[in-house]
């Protein structure tokens, strides 16, 4: 009986009226084939930086994870304890040199002109770069002002301002070179400047010790301050430039 | 790599056979939900459309199945939703519909009919998917969002109210 | 859809590079001609916003380019003349890159790089190092590039120089293809790529537009100012000074000239009929090379009323 039951249901619901509009189906599938060129599409920095971080060279990778261990096993072996932070000013420049070649990519590998007709255009490029190697470059940072805290007595706020000026300026001054020079060049530039500091900074320690008494802290704060607003400018002035009105083509 | 590439080749062709195969099914799940026939194709159409416009998201296409009768559903109970939605109880209104000029078998048909609607909605729900769509326990409890258990026991109180209104008789 | 250059002007420093470019385009393949220095990259260039025109402005179905932005640049694939790519790329990353750069979500952008890769022949070489393509296969990558997000205005600028005539022949039928329902637009010197795909041709001198029409309008004003004629290699050196020569081929019974000219050079000239004025049919450079002489002779002719003089340095 229940099997009747069922057997008659299967029937009242196969008893459906036609449909009104017999070419329903084919318009459907017809549309299929037309959406089927939908491509799905994100426009967020976010994601845009995420998706950014595996286009890095990764080059940059190996020789930031290169000096960190190069320093860790440099500080460990010499130094015993005392003034050792101070290797943290001459090794920084070379930090932000490893990532400063990277924003010129674009433009020595000429591939700019096909970067900027695109949904994030090369402005966002030189910008998501930047917030990668920026975001690398403070962990570098803090890995290498640990290793030296490790092993050398310092107050806190000195050992910061020892790591994050020299870095700063370094930043500053690459930035400015590449917004000024011809861009083919500027990578020698740029690499002479952070060489230049670095040993600047290596030398200070021994021929001017001054720099680095308690009382100079206010100096360094300063120099902190205006490299902060040099660095900001020139990245304004950076992202500007390379937007979607690329000029320099003139140089071609 | 050839996978990959016959993969995205075959999409469309995907899409147009899985079409195919459920757009007769979707008219008729929405014909019995909605009761009428015009606005039952409209709303197998726009399931459909909204099926392809997010095809691209679904990499795994296992079983479209419950996804249409999910997005069929919901706009069945958005339709019914609507100030505009007239119920159409009357079948006999759609004098297509009678196939059989066999008096007992269409009041047969009517009185069968009239039972199932007098059964509560839910129940209604399962003895459509189960004997009209012929879908499976499992693929009922998907598009319903409940478990197989209450599915299974939908079914049999379902039977069970038939079998008392004396529809298996003859 | 519809793309209008409504007077377009690039001026660097000193020197004009587009001088007031107005033309309106829709779905088809619409073929720059132009000599060198005649202006066709930079207009392509601000057509893609790459550059930004001095005067004048780009509309896409009625809206500035410059209020749509990235809007317009999701519906632009660009094939610049002359790229570069990163050394440490494969083709296949390289893909990926631009997909990301437009906006293509991952899922999408290995499915469409499959795909297009495959499309373009380059499947079997997508993990190869893009340093060691031959100048066909970048090309081929570049064209793949430029379509990934479908877009409904393609530019491509000179997308078959350096290519060998067969790879010529295949990106011809490539950009064929995928010419369905877009605006393409593309610019070259090879006057046998445009004549098979071309809906329209547009001349581009000293940054003006001269001269646009389909290739039968063209060849048809050719006609009539083609005239061939076998002379003494003796009377050669005459021959250059005083008349435009197009076409120069030396047989066992003289040499053979087609001379562009308005009025018949001289009694035994036999006109040249028809799209033999204009087309290249031959493989050799040097045919295709004066075959665009030959039409840009032909606009010096139309546009001013003076003497066929042969000048090069017009061009």
């Amino acid at each position: 009986m229940k099997r009747n039951i069922q057997k008659k249901l299967v029937e009242m619901y196969q008893s459906v009226p036609p449909m009104p509009d017999a070419e329903g189906m084919t318009s459907i599938i017809k549309e299929a084939k037309s959406i089927k060129g939908v491509i799905p599409k994100e426009s967020s920095l976010f994601w845009f930086v995420k998706t950014q971080i595996r286009f890095i060279d990764i080059k940059v990778w190996i020789f930031q994870i290169l000096l960190l261990c190069m320093y860790a096993l440099f500080v460990c072996a010499t130094l015993q304890n005392t003034e050792g932070f101070l290797l943290l000013v001459p090794i920084t420049p070379i930090v932000v040199l490893i990532g400063t070649s990277e924003l010129s990519r674009s433009f020595r590998y000429r591939m700019a002109e096909m970067e900027i007709p695109t949904h994030f255009s090369l402005r966002q490029v030189l910008l998501a770069r930047l917030i990668i190697i920026v975001a690398a470059d403070l962990f570098t940072l803090t890995c290498l002002m640990i290793i030296t805290a490790l092993q050398a007595y310092t107050a806190i706020n000195a050992l910061i301002l020892y790591g994050i000026v020299p870095c700063l300026v370094t930043a500053y001054g690459c930035l400015w070179i590449m917004n000024r020079c011809n861009r083919s060049y500027s990578q020698y530039y740029t690499a002479t400047y952070s060489i230049a500091l670095s040993v600047v900074g290596g030398i200070s320690i021994n021929l001017w010790p001054v720099w680095y008494n308690a009382s100079a802290q206010g100096i360094w704060l300063l120099v902190f301050c205006l490299a902060l607003v040099g660095f900001y400018s020139e990245v304004r002035k950076m992202l500007n430039n390379c937007s979607r009105k690329l000029e320099c083509f003139n140089e071609i | 790599m050839a996978d990959k590439i016959n993969q995205s080749e075959c999409e469309t062709d995907d899409m147009e056979e899985i079409i195919r195969e459920y757009y007769d099914d979707i008219y008729k799940y929405c014909y019995w939900k909605i009761k009428n026939s015009t606005d039952a194709q409209d709303i197998t159409q726009e399931t459909f459309l909204r099926f392809i416009q997010n095809f691209v998201n679904y990499v795994d296409m296992g079983k479209p199945k419950a996804l249409l009768y999910t997005i069929a559903r919901n706009l069945c109970i958005n339709w019914k939703r609507k100030p505009s939605y007239i119920p159409l109880e009357n079948i006999e209104n759609d004098s297509s519909f009678i196939i059989s000029n066999e008096l007992d078998t269409v009041i047969d048909k009517m009185y069968l009919h009239d039972a199932v609607s007098s059964l509560p909605l839910s129940q209604q729900e399962v003895l459509l998917l189960r004997y009209g769509q012929d879908l499976r326990v499992g693929e009922i409890a998907t598009i319903l969002n409940i478990s197989r258990f209450t599915v299974m026991y939908r079914l049999k109180c379902a039977i069970n109210e038939l079998n008392k209104m004396k529809i298996g008789e003859d | 859809m519809e793309l209008i250059l409504d007077r377009l002007t690039k001026q660097f420093k000193n020197k004009i590079a587009v001088d007031r470019f107005s033309y309106t385009m829709k779905a088809g393949v619409y073929g720059l001609l132009g000599a060198n220095g005649a202006g066709k990259t930079t207009l392509m260039r601000m057509i893609c916003t790459v550059l930004s025109p001095t005067d004048g402005d780009i509309l896409f179905d009625g809206h500035s380019i410059n209020v749509l932005n990235e809007r317009y640049c999701d519906i632009l694939g660009y094939l610049p003349q002359d790229f570069g790519y990163y050394p440490d790329f494969s083709a296949r990353d390289f893909m990926l890159y631009m997909a990301s750069l437009k906006g293509i979500k991952n899922r999408a952008a290995y499915r469409r790089t499959d795909e297009l890769l495959h499309l373009v022949g380059l499947s079997d070489v997508a993990a190869q190092k893009i340093r060691s393509f031959s100048g066909g296969m970048k090309q081929r990558l570049g064209i793949a590039q430029a379509v990934l997000n479908d877009p409904k205005i393609l530019i491509l600028d000179e997308p078959t120089a350096g290519l060998d005539p067969k790879e010529r022949i295949r990106f011809r039928n490539l950009i064929s293809d995928l010419a369905k329902d877009k605006i393409v637009l593309l610019s070259t010197h090879i006057v046998s790529d445009i004549e098979c795909i071309a809906d329209q041709i547009i001349m581009m001198k000293k940054g003006k537009l001269i001269l646009s029409g389909t290739t039968a309008d063209l060849t048809e004003q050719a006609n009539g100012l083609a005239w061939n004629l076998i002379v003494n290699p003796k009377q050669l050196e005459q021959y250059e000074a005083s008349y435009c020569i197009s076409n120069l081929r030396h047989t066992s019974t003289g040499v053979e000239l087609r001379i562009v000219s308005e009025e018949k050079p001289t009694q035994n000239a036999q006109p040249t009929t028809g799209s033999s004025a204009v087309s290249t049919a031959a493989p050799a450079s040097t045919e295709e090379k004066t075959g665009k002489i030959v039409i840009f002779q032909n606009c010096g002719i139309v546009q001013s009323s003076g003497k066929a003089g042969s000048n090069s340095e017009d061009l």
